[in-house]
């Protein structure tokens, strides 16, 4: 009985949204695709991206970043 | 026994809060997906009181023109504002937002920014800027920036995740709130900012 209700209750909570639909079902599955990565250990795609993201940033900007990074040090 | 009944409430409370916010790095949809269904407001206390916390540290390091409670009252106005314009913004645009379950994912979505608050604010203490431009001023602005993008992304995640599982709306819908409120919040944030009170929309 504690199994069924426990059942029920995960699958109402599995069903809460409806799946997404982006019009076209080239961009529903780059989304699905996308999204997966940011569902389960989001920060194995995060760091890296990250670290990219600054270095490029760092290639653009050059020494601006600098000044950026102490920017943000003294909005804390 | 009413004393100790209350003591392991607060407890459970304080270790159910941790659990989410470590789940919330591993897992983050399935989190929010449980947390919009929450109902205990004992948890957004205990995130209230870690609020309180970053601020009364932040003012024994570094001085600010508002003392921390005026801060933390602050943030409690910002996050009406908030509550104010998501629910006037969804009611304009007939969609129907589960105010309660919005509540709680906003409030679980700020521990990025908690994070970011609290480590910036070490960082200061140890390594005060401005950064040089010396290979390790370089190096340190770029793990900084680095640093600053991730917990930025992962706010993204959670704030797209709390407006989902509180609207139960479609990926377009989404994305168009948030480029309404990034027009307004930007302007907003810029202005606390010159006032020196850059921390609270974000908190």
């Amino acid at each position: 009985m504690k199994t069924e209700y426990l059942l029920k209750k995960k699958l109402k909570e599995i069903y809460l949204v409806s799946p997404n639909d982006l019009g076209h079902p080239l961009l529903t599955k780059i989304y699905k695709k996308t999204t997966s990565y940011f569902k389960v250990m989001p920060f194995l795609v995060v760091i890296p991206l990250s670290f990219g993201a600054a270095f490029l940033l760092y290639l653009v900007l050059g020494p601006f970043l600098v000044k950026l990074a102490s920017l943000l040090q003294y909005g804390f | 026994m009413d004393f100790n009944k209350k003591i392991i409430n607060a407890l459970a409370t304080i270790f159910v809060v941790l659990e989410r916010f470590i789940h919330l790095i591993f897992t983050p949809y399935k989190t929010m997906r449980r947390i919009s269904q929450e109902k205990s407001y004992g948890q957004l206390l205990v995130i209230g009181c870690l609020i309180y916390i970053y601020f009364y540290w932040a003012t024994k390091i570094k001085d600010f023109l508002l003392p921390s409670y005026l801060m933390f009252l602050a943030v409690l106005i910002n996050l009406i504002l908030v509550m104010i314009f998501v629910y006037l913004f969804f009611r304009f645009t007939k969609v129907k937002i589960d105010l309660k379950s919005f509540f709680f994912t906003y409030i679980y979505s700020l521990l990025p920014t908690l994070i970011w608050f609290f480590t910036s604010s070490i960082f200061y203490f140890l390594l005060p800027p401005p950064r040089t431009t010396s290979f390790l001023g370089k190096s340190f602005s770029i793990f900084f920036i680095a640093f600053s993008i991730s917990l930025l992304i992962w706010k993204m995640i959670l704030v797209y995740l709390s407006l989902r599982f509180s609207t139960k709306q479609s990926f377009y819908k989404i994305a168009f709130f948030l480029l309404i409120f990034g027009c307004v919040f930007l302007p907003y944030s810029l202005l606390l900012y010159s006032w020196q009170v850059f921390r609270i929309p974000f908190l």
